[in-house]
């Protein structure tokens, strides 16, 4: 035949790793089906661990900090917040910007690396769908919360009404809120999809009725017969090609938010993809830290390998390069624009230059912190060291998520806080509530994401068999399963 | 393919439409090169204009070639390695253009206001309006955006303070704008590029012959520093040869618009190659339709990043409404170069998007063909959007036959190097390691 090319008889299937190039097996070699269900289900049908109540309780405080919180600005008012001219965005739209960040690597490990067949996405994706929803939900708060009269906030929505009133659909932050509406509908869809056939693992697996049915509604009567499946693989993959354009679309229509201003700082043509890289950075990098957790919590280091978390490191190293170059474009236009008030933003207020007068900006050290966590702290990822190591790979990764919330409360707060008029100057003082609502919604966050690891399949487990190396056609040489094999040239080894 | 057969080796054989294809290439070489000679003559000034659009174009190539080789080396990924080599020959053909950018080193004074002009001539310009010089030149553009046609007639009777405005605004870029600086830059970019270029070709080639799997590994090392190399030589390339044309404009994204088009381009052109080498049998079996659906994947969604990237760039500029900035549309939406930005967004994005959306289309081989080929006519529309709009002091937009010359005479001979390294080198990496897989690859989606 026509396949003369001289192959060395190299593997023509990726699940055989050539060696030599540096290619390592994704899971344990010895890794079965089994085990992959007794691991993940095992999690749903065991006491917790001691661990995960440690994590819990604190987890469940936090969350009633946030209730509290809540209902304290929703009777008191917006004036609970430290907001006050010229700063009339801070920590409520940095918080909403932060979270919404993080929901982003859901979407784009379920998604986008699903159409660009990554394996490795497979110990994952769960984890990170279920961050996206978790995480845009606490985003929503902070905006719903800062219209001020938050029983209201139907407004938002076009509702056809007898007066007339329609939301202003100019506005970047109406965008917002359909971007954002439609992101969360999607990802709870896909989420939700992606379960069916391991939430019927579990229900085959009960023992005790109650479970049985519960996990059995939710699995919709799946059966995992080969019609089931066709539909749900079809299915996937038209939820992931309507997510795609979602990864890139929301954080680009909340970069709207600012863009579309005349602020310095706030308006530049690279905000839609710079933010959507600091987005995917940042979600990557929170994914990172929760599962590094988890990994130690319920012992998954069988189905989360090094191999694993040093593609995770490897992709957060280039997302930070990305960052970086947005972060290097915008300082060299602020300069090259030639334009007083950009190169006043960037060059005192960013960089900590004094002015004609010999002040500096209160808020150098923001800047800093900013930098040195999204740009050069991620650099450590070159080395294979660091790739491999947990406890610098768990410190790297909190690192990221406090400089890529620096970041955002740059860009707000910092743009702002010097405005046009110098005698209308101002800097911005947290208050207990402000500082109360953005803990209280980290606990709300781990709360529902513990709840989750508790109660469904924390990993996806039949994407996860899927990629075993029990399950590729080349594995069992003494089955000869695959009949278009002619014999002698795509069995790697059929000596034996 | 049916051909499989005849040629097992992946190499051009003597005497077929591919072996030939440089004696075409090199006529419509020639073809172009007396059009530049008696364009050159005519009007040097638009001369300069056309041949940069030229230039542009074919770098755009080598930078989609860089991105898809450095990519596929940077991911591990094995799909692509069939057609890998396409993208490398481009990279191979690149010194031709390093060679053939010379002229426009040359005719700097005339494609850039700020290139020739002593950056002091500026100093003695009206220094009483010289305070506050931002602030008041948004108010002299201002008067520039108010009518449409008026713009022509507005630039040339600029007032004192308006000149001199601008002039302290290319004073403070001078610095970074001044010829002897860009033309060091421009060698510095041409010089990362060929190591990059050379380099991966040269790699790539002798693993053909020795089969060594350490080339493999080390062009996944060498591929991060290659793609950081890559990114800011040319973003800047694309800040001082493009933007500096309208050195008053600024955009941050504009680097990243180039690399769109630019990565949009390279698939299109290994789509089109692909198909052609195919045909005439030369590929085998090495490329079948998988890997075209995959290429045609790619190729979807870099459209439609481009149309992102450019959507976002007008968005923001447009919603913003700052006067400096709107300049550079508002000269293209001027003297009939409303007709291309129409063009642009239906035919570099709303048409082939909806055409080309369905699995059923990336698969059937004619229509994946006359996809490429019309998004490969759009980016060469894209490129002259981005150029042309500066060779008339007023916005008009007319093709002129110097422009065709410049055109077929750059991408003449950028092709006709190509096609003559083509006949010498395997059509496909054959000591890729990961060849076997990609042979065999089937899309299970």
């Amino acid at each position: 035949m026509s396949t003369a090319l001289p192959t060395d008889a190299l593997p023509i299937d990726d699940s055989v790793p050539i060696e030599d190039i540096g290619e390592r097996h994704l899971m344990p070699a010895d890794m079965t089906v089994s085990e992959v269900t007794t691991l993940v289900a095992g999690v749903t049908e065991n006491p917790a661990p001691r661990g995960w109540w440690m994590l819990f309780i604190p987890a469940v405080l936090l969350a009633g900090l946030m209730f509290a919180c809540i209902g304290y600005l929703v009777t008191a008012g917006v004036g609970a917040w430290g907001n006050n001219a010229p700063v009339y965005w801070a920590w409520d739209i940095t918080n909403f910007v932060w979270w919404i960040g993080i929901g982003h690597a859901g979407t784009l490990i379920s998604a986008i690396l699903f159409l660009f067949r990554q394996k490795w996405r497979t110990s994952i994706n769960r984890f990170a769908e279920a961050m996206t929803v978790f995480a845009v939900l606490c985003a929503a708060i902070f905006p719903a919360l800062h219209t001020g009269r938050p029983w209201f906030d139907y407004y938002l929505f076009p509702i056809p009404n007898q007066m007339n009133v329609w939301p202003n659909f100019k506005s970047p932050l109406m965008w917002d809120v359909f971007a954002v509406n439609t992101y969360l509908t999607i990802s709870v869809v896909f989420f939700f999809v992606g379960l069916i056939p391991d939430l019927a693992t579990i229900r085959d697996r009960s023992t005790n009725l109650l479970r049985k049915r519960i996990y059995g509604f939710f699995a919709l009567g799946w059966r995992g017969s080969h019609r089931h499946w066709q539909h749900y693989e079809r299915a996937y993959l038209i939820f992931a090609a309507i997510s795609t354009p979602l990864v890139l679309s929301v954080h680009s229509v909340v970069s709207f938010d600012f863009a579309t201003s005349v602020i310095p700082g706030w308006h530049t043509t690279i905000f839609p993809p710079y933010f959507v890289a600091g987005a995917v950075f940042s979600g990557f990098a929170l994914v990172m830290t929760l599962m590094l957790i988890v990994r130690a919590v319920f012992g998954m280091h069988r189905v989360v390998t090094l191999k694993h978390l040093d593609l995770m490191t490897k992709f957060m190293l280039a997302t930070s390069m990305l960052v970086g170059y947005a972060y290097a474009m915008e300082f060299f236009i602020a300069w090259y624009s030639g334009n007083e008030y950009e190169w006043w933003h960037f060059f005192h207020t960013r960089i900590g230059l004094a002015d004609s007068t010999g002040q500096r900006s209160p808020y150098f050290w923001a800047w800093v912190a900013m930098v040195s966590c999204n740009v050069l702290v991620p650099q450590i990822f070159w080395f294979k060291y660091a790739r491999r190591s947990i406890p610098v790979m768990f410190v790297a990764t909190l690192l990221i998520n406090v400089g890529m919330w620096f970041e955002r409360f740059v860009i707000i707060v910092l743009s702002i806080h010097r405005d046009y008029l110098p005698s209308a100057w101002g800097i911005f003082h947290p208050t207990l509530i402000d500082m109360g609502l953005y803990l209280g919604t980290m606990g709300f966050f781990l709360t529902m994401f513990l709840l989750f690891v508790r109660w469904l399949p924390m990993f996806a487990i039949a994407e996860l068999k899927g990629i075993l190396p029990a399950a590729q056609p080349s594995h069992a040489p003494d089955h000869h399963e695959a009949p278009e094999a002619p014999a002698g040239e795509l069995s790697p080894a059929p000596a034996e | 393919m049916s051909a499989a057969k005849e040629s097992p080796t992946y190499r051009i054989t003597d005497g077929g439409l591919w072996a030939n294809a440089w004696k075409v290439s090199l006529t419509v070489t020639l073809l172009g090169a007396v059009g530049c000679v008696a364009g050159y003559m005519a009007d040097p000034h638009r001369f300069a204009f056309s041949y940069l659009t030229a230039m542009v174009t074919a770098l755009t190539l080598v930078f989609g070639a860089i991105f898809l080789v450095v990519i596929q080396h940077l991911s591990s990924a094995f799909w692509g390695v069939t057609t890998r080599r396409i993208a490398e020959f481009v990279l191979a053909a690149l010194p031709v253009l390093a060679i053939l950018f010379v002229p426009l080193g040359l005719s700097m004074n005339t494609l850039f206001e700020w290139s020739g002009t002593a950056p002091e001539s500026a100093e003695h310009a009206a220094p009483e309006a010289r305070s506050d010089a931002s602030g008041e030149l948004t108010l002299g553009v201002a008067h520039a955006q108010e009518g449409d046609e008026a713009l022509g007639e507005q630039e040339v009777e600029h007032t004192d303070m308006e000149v001199a405005l601008h002039h302290e605004l290319l004073e403070h870029k001078a610095p970074w704008l001044n010829r002897p600086y860009v033309l060091v830059r421009t060698v510095v970019y041409f010089a990362v590029w060929l190591l990059i270029g050379l380099g991966y070709f040269r790699w790539s080639t002798r693993q053909d012959k020795t089969r060594d799997h350490a080339l493999t590994v080390k062009m996944k090392q060498a591929a991060p520093l290659a793609f950081i190399g890559f990114a800011s030589t040319m973003t800047f390339f694309s800040f001082d040869w493009i933007m500096g044309l309208e050195p008053n404009w600024y955009s941050t994204i504009f680097g990243v618009y180039i690399f769109s088009g630019s990565a949009v381009a390279i698939l299109a052109l290994v789509i089109v190659l692909s198909l052609s080498l195919m045909r005439s049998g030369h590929l085998g079996d090495a490329v079948n339709l998988e890997h075209l659906h995959d290429l045609g994947k790619f190729f979807f969604g870099f459209f439609c990043f481009w149309a992102y990237i450019a959507f976002s760039q007008w968005m923001l500029i447009w919603y913003a409404g700052i006067p400096e900035e709107a300049t550079y549309f508002h000269r293209r939406w001027a003297g009939g170069w409303q007709a291309v930005g129409y063009i642009l967004i239906f035919g570099h994005f709303v048409l082939p998007f909806l055409f080309f959306m369905s699995r059923v289309i990336k698969r059937r081989v004619n229509l994946l063909r006359l996809t490429a080929i019309w998004m490969l006519l759009m980016h060469v529309v894209d490129v002259y959007w981005l150029v042309m709009p500066y060779a008339t002091q007023e916005p008009h937009f007319a093709v002129q036959y110097i422009d065709v010359a410049a055109m077929l005479f750059v991408l003449g001979a950028f092709f006709t190097t190509m096609f003559v390294i083509m006949k010498r080198y395997p059509l496909v990496p054959v000591g890729d390691p990961r060849l076997p897989r990609s042979l065999h690859f089937h899309q299970t989606q």
